[in-house]
């Protein structure tokens, strides 16, 4: 691995060493804010020597680059899912604690390096059970004739690429493309993805948002023309 | 891990009533294969691309009958599970190439590996295979579902359903 990278690793392990311990609810939002603030910068650092591998063709440590971006921009979401509770925004909090489940697999998927990362997933899934009201989610099946590759931007079917694989610093996805025939929309309780996921309910003469139980105001659950 | 052997249509019947092309190597059917009619799009699900290539980097020949002329269609389900292609072994391939079933098996499985890699739950794994018998009369669908560590019973279920009389 390039010098650089193995020397940015260790510089990230002693930044995230002195500010983990603020990623405990109890601890002050002041504090939690101001190790967003140092870990933004670090993801911009991070981004940079991604780059710069990409420039010399150091496949492997383009890719870890990658793990540590995905490693730092996790624990960020992490932090930003405890300040909006504290904001008592738990829909936003709920959504930046996904962020950070997918950018934790991201940096296990992109690199072996972000393999220790396994038992961090799984405090995030705790966290999910613990502080969260059970939801449930939607799964959506649909029809598509084509798919884009993200790395190559070609046709899926004629590349080489394989999604889920890290390529130069990238993850490979399947991109769907053209017209799209929704076949089903089905409520399941493991999705592919927990942003969708059903928000309010009917109760009685109103709607209620489920993760605070709050009533809903009628205008914001009318239909606009 | 649930497994299911049951009969299924014979495919070079239905390949000729639905106007597909001639089937070589190894094959992957369409999902409506046994219920569509002439006219209807096949369907296949969306993890053919991926299993295509990573079985062709093996040097194996894979093809997906389609009606002629036509385009494929692929069926997206954004759910927790992976749902495999459906595979078709032919008498004459397992014959040429004894070890086909374990080199596609052992591909979708390193494949699936990766995938579940960093998922709080291991999802099941939904694939079905269809064999030929020899004699190329009588055709028998495995249905598999559980994890991927299970997939490796599958060779083992093909071996017992070809030399069942």
């Amino acid at each position: 691995m390039n010098e650089r990278v193995v020397k940015f690793i260790e510089k990230c392990e002693k930044i995230i060493l002195k500010y983990e311990k603020f990623i405990f609810f109890t601890r002050a939002k002041e504090y939690q804010q101001e190790s967003v603030d140092v870990l933004e910068k670090l993801i911009k650092e991070a981004g940079n020597i991604k780059e710069e591998m990409i420039k010399i063709g150091d496949d492997d440590s383009a890719n870890a680059s990658l793990s540590i971006e995905e490693n730092i921009l996790s624990i960020k979401n992490k932090f930003l899912m405890l300040i909006a509770l504290k904001n008592d925004d738990p829909n936003k909090a709920w959504d930046f604690l996904i962020d950070s489940q997918i950018n934790a697999r991201n940096s296990i998927i992109a690199h072996p390096i972000g393999n220790n990362l396994h038992n961090y997933l799984k405090t995030l899934l705790l966290i999910e059970k613990i502080l969260f009201p059970p939801l449930r989610f939607l799964s959506v099946g649909c029809n598509v004739r084509r798919f884009k590759c993200s790395i190559c931007k070609g046709n899926y079917v004629d590349c080489n690429h394989i999604a889920g694989k890290s390529y130069m610093g990238e993850i490979c996805h399947k991109i769907i493309e053209g017209p799209v025939d929704i076949t089903e929309v089905a409520l399941v309780a493991e999705p592919a993805s927990k942003r969708c996921r059903v928000t309010s309910f009917p109760n009685g003469e109103v709607n209620r948002d489920i993760m605070t139980w709050k009533v809903i105001p009628k205008e914001n659950t009318e239909d606009k023309d | 891990m649930a497994v299911d052997i049951s009969d299924y249509v014979n495919v070079k019947e239905r390949a000729l009533e639905l106007g597909c092309n001639i089937l070589t190597g190894l094959s992957i059917l369409p999902r409506n294969f046994e219920t569509a009619t002439k006219g209807d799009v096949l369907i296949y699900e969306s993890s053919v691309l991926t299993i295509k290539k990573l079985i062709e980097r093996e040097g194996l020949e894979v093809t997906c009958i389609v009606e002629s002329g036509e385009e494929i269609v692929y069926r997206v389900e954004k759910s927790f599970d992976w749902i495999g292609p459906i595979l078709l072994f032919t008498a004459v391939e397992l014959s040429k190439n004894p070890e086909i079933v374990a080199i596609s098996i052992g591909v979708i499985s390193e494949y699936l590996a990766d995938f579940f890699k960093g998922k709080m739950f291991s999802g099941k794994v939904k694939l079905n295979v269809v064999v030929e018998r020899v004699g190329g009369e009588i055709y028998k669908k495995i249905t598999y579902e559980g994890n991927v560590e299970g997939l490796k019973e599958i060779k083992k279920i093909v071996e017992k359903v070809t030399s069942d009389e």
